[in-house]
């Protein structure tokens, strides 16, 4: 007989949510991370408004399938390069995280910075820590309606605002300035400040924590950069423990006692709701703010600082902590190279390019005078800063001529013409398919010249 | 107390499904907004105005990016949401299974 397992019950393992009250703290990480806030927020906030050359310095013109980065514009067909930045991005991570932890997720991460801004202005609506929990405790009265109110109008007036703000990067946000100032906005940009906004109230009013506990992908995997010189947010547990209360000028090992006062205001502080005194655990964002609350406690006791604080695996061990190291010199010199390489791209890449299209409907024509006719249409995009003037070629085919409605092509700074165009071979001069080369020459004193092949269709000759 | 001990449990079953809930929708989300940047990337909606069929109000880049980003979302949510079923209810089907070592 097989012996039957003891079963577990999954749901049972999962504790049920309870709602988190960070408290606040003051102190020096604390005051770094309202900097990371109004730096980060500043920076979107202001970024949209910012003109370069006359026009919005950063925009991703999605219609218009241009993004203006300040002086340069770039096109779908530099995908690589934003391919080639999401490495970059994903790199710099894992080399951040091996060096200091989770940094990201303490200063900079959007969730992290929202989140803070909405716990400010709950604060401001409903009071400190105790005072929330008391109103969310107490039954429904005036006070409590216009507190939640209050709060609920902050929370939804700066949400729409961000969605706003993020569309701003889509379409000029002078112009939609203009129309939410006279209720002509668009459909789609409605629907996309409603939907941006209502993710922010979601994530950052509500959701908050559970985003990086439940729903983070690299909050699971940051562990795996982590070794013994990473920089990690840890309890004293030699020095704190045995924890207990005591009077404040006692000295406490005269009572058998760490450091550890046990006020539980470094798990008051949270604000993923975990106790730091039980060790590294995957729900630490390194906000800081259990070290901060720590601090002042130990400073009120007179005691030393540092009880929690940040350290390294092989400090608490005693040995020393290098910052070099086999797994940082490899991240660092990768995005080093990577850096350098797309830097080296962007400086070097082709600004202007020609695209030939063949005309669909017929693969040739034969003239009245015998001649045999394909249709094009050239697309040429100038990515440059300045417009240019250019003249079309054929090359390749020696008997082919080629004929345009328009003797030379203007193309303005940053934007896309395209131009019907004729190949046209006498009778009998080829057959089947070859290949000419369609050329784009500038005659604007710039030494331009772009070169893409046509594929050419005769009768064949039987 | 066996009545607390049950509504804890619901309580635990209720949040266990909005973490999941919370996962597949955010995760299918990573992946439409990529899939949809990769697509259109390589495929300007403009090009269907040359056809008559499919219909010309797609051929509005905007309306295009808009829907393309949902339809992709609407897969990436399919595939996610049945792999979290799937992974979730493995364990229930075959209670005696043997024991490994």
């Amino acid at each position: 007989m097989s012996k039957v397992p003891p079963q577990v019950d999954l749901s049972s393992l999962y504790e049920a949510q309870r709602k988190i009250y960070p408290r606040e703290v003051t102190g020096r990480f604390n005051r770094l991370r309202v900097l990371a806030v109004v730096a980060l927020l500043g920076l979107f906030y202001v970024t949209p408004w910012v003109q370069w050359d006359g026009h919005q310095a950063l925009l991703f013109d999605l219609p218009a399938r241009k993004f203006h980065v300040f002086g340069l514009t770039f096109f779908p067909q530099d995908f690589f390069l934003l391919t080639w930045l999401l490495i970059i991005a994903a790199l710099s991570l894992f080399f951040f995280t091996a060096l200091a932890g989770r940094l990201w997720c303490g200063y900079a991460c959007p969730q992290t910075v929202w989140t803070q801004i909405f716990v400010w202005m709950e604060r401001l609506a409903e009071g400190k820590r105790q005072q929330r929990m008391k109103l969310d405790k107490a039954p429904w009265s005036f006070e409590k309606l216009w507190r939640k109110a209050a709060k609920q109008f902050m929370w939804i007036a700066f949400a729409l605002f961000t969605g706003y703000t993020f569309v701003g990067y889509f379409t000029p946000i002078r112009e939609l300035s203009t129309s939410v100032a006279t209720w002509s906005v668009g459909g789609w940009e409605v629907f996309w400040i409603l939907f941006y906004g209502f993710a922010t109230y979601g994530n950052a009013g509500h959701l908050r924590e559970q985003v990086c506990k439940y729903m983070c992908p690299y909050a699971r995997f940051q562990g795996a950069m982590f070794d013994r010189d990473t920089l990690v947010i840890a309890y004293d547990s030699p020095r704190g423990e045995p924890r207990g209360s005591r009077p404040r000028n006692v000295d406490p090992r005269s009572r058998n006692l760490g450091d550890c006062i046990d006020c539980t205001l470094c798990v008051q502080a949270c604000p993923t709701g975990i106790d730091i005194r039980k060790g590294l655990q995957m729900e630490c964002i390194a906000c800081a703010a259990c070290i901060d609350a720590c601090d002042s406690v130990m400073d009120q006791m007179g005691y030393a600082r540092g009880l929690v604080t940040y350290t390294t695996q092989n400090a608490t061990d005693g040995k020393p902590t290098r910052v070099l190291r086999t797994r940082t010199v490899i991240y660092g010199a990768l995005l080093g190279l990577l850096i350098t390489g797309f830097g080296f791209a962007v400086a070097s890449r082709e600004l202007i390019e020609l695209d030939v299209l063949r005309d669909r409907n017929a693969l040739y024509r034969t003239l009245d005078d015998g001649r045999i006719e394909n249709v094009y249409t050239i697309r040429i995009i100038n990515k440059d800063g300045e417009a240019h003037e250019m003249t079309l070629h054929v090359t390749g085919l020696p008997s082919a001529s080629l004929d345009t409605d328009v003797a030379t092509v203007r193309i303005g700074a940053g934007s896309v013409v395209s131009v019907p165009v004729r190949l046209r071979v006498p009778a009998g001069s080829t057959s089947g398919s070859v290949t000419a080369q369609i050329e784009a020459r500038a005659i604007d004193g710039s030494d331009h010249i772009v070169v893409s092949p046509a594929r050419f269709i005769a009768p064949s000759s039987e | 107390m066996a009545a607390n001990a049950k509504s804890a449990d619901e309580n635990s079953a209720c949040s266990r499904l909005r973490q999941d809930a919370g996962a597949v929708v955010w995760c299918s989300f990573l992946a439409a907004c990529f899939a949809t940047m990769l697509f259109f990337a390589l495929f300007d909606p403009i090009y269907l105005k040359q056809d008559d069929d499919p219909p010309s109000w797609l051929a509005d880049r905007r309306t295009a990016y808009a829907l393309g980003f949902f339809f992709f979302w609407l897969m990436t949510a399919i595939a996610a949401g049945l792999t979290a079923w799937l992974v979730d209810t493995r364990g229930a089907c075959e209670p005696n299974r043997p024991e490994t070592t």
